[in-house]
């Protein structure tokens, strides 16, 4: 068991050299450079040059690439072009916001999705075809725009919630919450149906199996057949549903969280990418991929301690 | 009193479909099973044998006629009334594989039952899964293990234990062997017999192999499209069969040719 999380540790780590590499070269493709970002428009063509040398931009892209690995293997992600802030103190700040968002889509979209599931299995054709329903309109509807929807309703029209802005956890809990609340959901809804359909197909399938029908014919509830058999079998497709939606809510936290105005690694990662500021950008992608190995890694974890067959493979 | 252990009388099961009319899988059937005896039920599939056996066990709706178990009335028995029935009435059912929940190790398999009856503490179920083990000749550290560590003969071993483990009087089986090759249906049909000599159990016998059930059943009842086309004691029947059907069942059963020596080559 531990072989396997530890082949896959070492795995990722020329997963991150490719995706740094990528990550550099195509920012590079983009036209403009930060210094010319940073001198503004008065600036005269000497000037950006002068602040190309300082910032080391007149380096070839290998050279800049090599004293940014360099830096990595020293353990720092560099300072950011625009203010001289470590990337490791930007990104830190930044960090919780997108882990509380995203996280939190995940545990929304599972959780409902789940009960719906069971709800929807157990509760004949009407109740599957509505989950049927609801999972194309899931689909369909982009998260932005029901992030849109949610703000004018719930925030304009109702008052109840505030339409953007951030609270730290530790500065007020419940404040936390409700700066979530909306994004988490705009995030997380779509998940829901995902899941709510894999949990009811997976259970369908277990509930067909012959020891279920011993079970029945044993006279054992069907409360406890449905959670203790039925949704443990279905705990696998759950799971891998799970992790595909948290790595694209990754994806999708970028446009939720400017749609919310929150301060999260997302917005991070467009700003820095309009100023162009390497290091930030760098240090963005850096944190992405090691979210999304670590989701995996976690998935792989999960596996094994629901499916013993796993751990005995 | 003693009356037969199990009667059905004139049962009829109908299943819906969607549209249309619903099919028939039963229609009028009545059998009885004394205590301790062996009932064989053979037909070809699609004769309604297995839904039979899923009747007894209340897992299909009933459309007609009665089942009654020891003089009580079981034909609709709800969820609660199971439970009380399972340490009555067991099954060992065809797939060795599908049959066992392949994420929970076998002891809490063979112990769930006992569990939801709440009549026995944790000490005296696992003394009694491990007796019940021992008895189908299975070590003991196969309560921690999990099925897919088990061939399909082990497995059919374990779902016969889990059978046992409720102390049953009457076990329905269903194809309990027709999964498995030849040389492990001998040592299962021998074991069914054993436990019979020892427990006195009565099992209903679902099999389209007449061979399987000459050797195991006392009484033989034969299914075609859903009616009983002959019953009697099973070496009568195997004898003399009365029903057309019947003789076709027999005449198409595989025979052991004697070779000659002079088709054995020079």
């Amino acid at each position: 068991m531990t072989r396997i999380l530890v082949r896959r540790l070492l795995l990722s780590v020329p997963l991150l050299f490719v995706v740094s590499i990528v990550v550099f070269v195509l920012q590079s493709l983009i036209p403009g450079d930060a210094a010319s970002q940073l001198a503004g428009l008065q600036a005269t063509q000497e000037d950006v040059q002068r602040l190309r040398r300082q910032l080391n931009l007149d380096e070839p892209i290998w050279t800049q690439y090599w004293h940014w690995l360099d830096g990595v293997f020293h353990g720092s992600l560099g300072t950011s072009l625009t203010n001289k802030e470590a990337v490791t103190t930007a990104l830190g700040t930044r960090l919780p916001v997108t882990l509380s968002l995203v996280l939190g889509a995940t545990l929304l979209a599972t959780v409902l999705g789940v009960v719906l599931g069971v709800i929807s299995g157990k509760a004949g054709p009407l109740a599957e075809r509505l989950v049927d329903l609801l999972s194309i309109a899931g689909l369909a509807v982009p998260s932005f725009w029901l992030g849109l929807l949610l703000i004018a309703l719930v925030s304009v029209r109702l008052g109840l919630l505030p339409a953007t802005g951030y609270v730290r956890f530790a500065d007020s809990p419940s404040g936390w919450a409700q700066s979530l609340l909306l994004p988490v959901v705009a995030l997380g809804l779509a998940g829901v149906t995902a899941i709510a359909k894999q949990t009811r197909e997976a259970m369908l399938d277990v509930l067909r199996r012959p020891y279920i029908d011993n079970l029945r014919a044993n006279g054992v509830p069907e409360r406890r057949i449905v959670f203790r058999h039925a949704l443990r079998g279905a705990a696998i497709p759950i799971c891998t549903m799970s992790s595909i939606l948290l790595v694209g809510a990754l994806g999708g936290s970028i446009v939720i969280e400017q749609v919310f105005g929150l301060p999260g690694l997302g917005g991070l990662a467009v700003s820095a990418t309009g100023s162009k500021d390497i290091p930030v950008i760098q240090g963005v992608a850096v944190y992405f991929t090691l979210l999304v190995v670590a989701a995996n890694l976690l998935t792989d974890i999960a596996y094994l301690l629901i499916d013993p067959r796993v751990r005995a493979s | 009193m003693t009356g037969p252990l199990l009667s059905i009388d004139d049962l009829t099961v109908r299943y819906p479909r969607r549209r249309g009319e619903p099919v028939t899988a039963l229609d009028g059937v009545s059998l009885t099973a004394g205590h301790g005896r062996t009932v064989g039920l053979v037909g070809e599939s699609g004769s309604g044998k297995s839904t039979l056996g899923k009747a007894i066990l209340g897992l299909v709706p009933v459309s007609g006629g009665s089942i009654t178990f020891d003089g009580r009335d079981i034909t609709r028995a709800g969820r609660r009334e199971r439970r009380e029935l399972s340490s009555q009435i067991q099954v060992v059912f065809q797939d060795p594989y599908g049959s066992l929940n392949p994420v929970k190790p076998i002891g809490r398999t063979l112990a769930e039952p006992l569990r939801v009856q709440r009549t026995l503490d944790a000490r005296a179920i696992r003394a009694r899964v491990l007796e019940t083990l021992e008895r189908v000749g299975l070590p003991a550290t196969t309560v921690d293990r999990y099925p897919a560590e088990f061939s399909g003969g082990q497995r059919q071993r374990i779902a016969i234990a889990r059978a046992l483990v409720m102390r049953p009087r009457l076990i329905v089986c269903d194809e309990p062997v027709s999964a498995l090759d030849l040389s492990l249906q001998a040592q299962i049909l021998n074991l069914f017999n054993e436990l019979k000599a020892d427990l006195g159990v009565a099992y209903l016998f679902i099999s389209h192999d007449l061979g399987v059930v000459r050797y195991l059943a006392d009484d033989l009842v034969v299914l075609y499209r859903g009616s009983v086309v002959e019953s009697g004691a099973t070496q009568s029947v195997y004898d003399r069969p009365r029903a057309g059907y019947t003789r076709r069942l027999i005449a198409a059963m595989p025979r052991a040719t004697q070779v000659t020596p002079h088709e054995k080559g020079p």
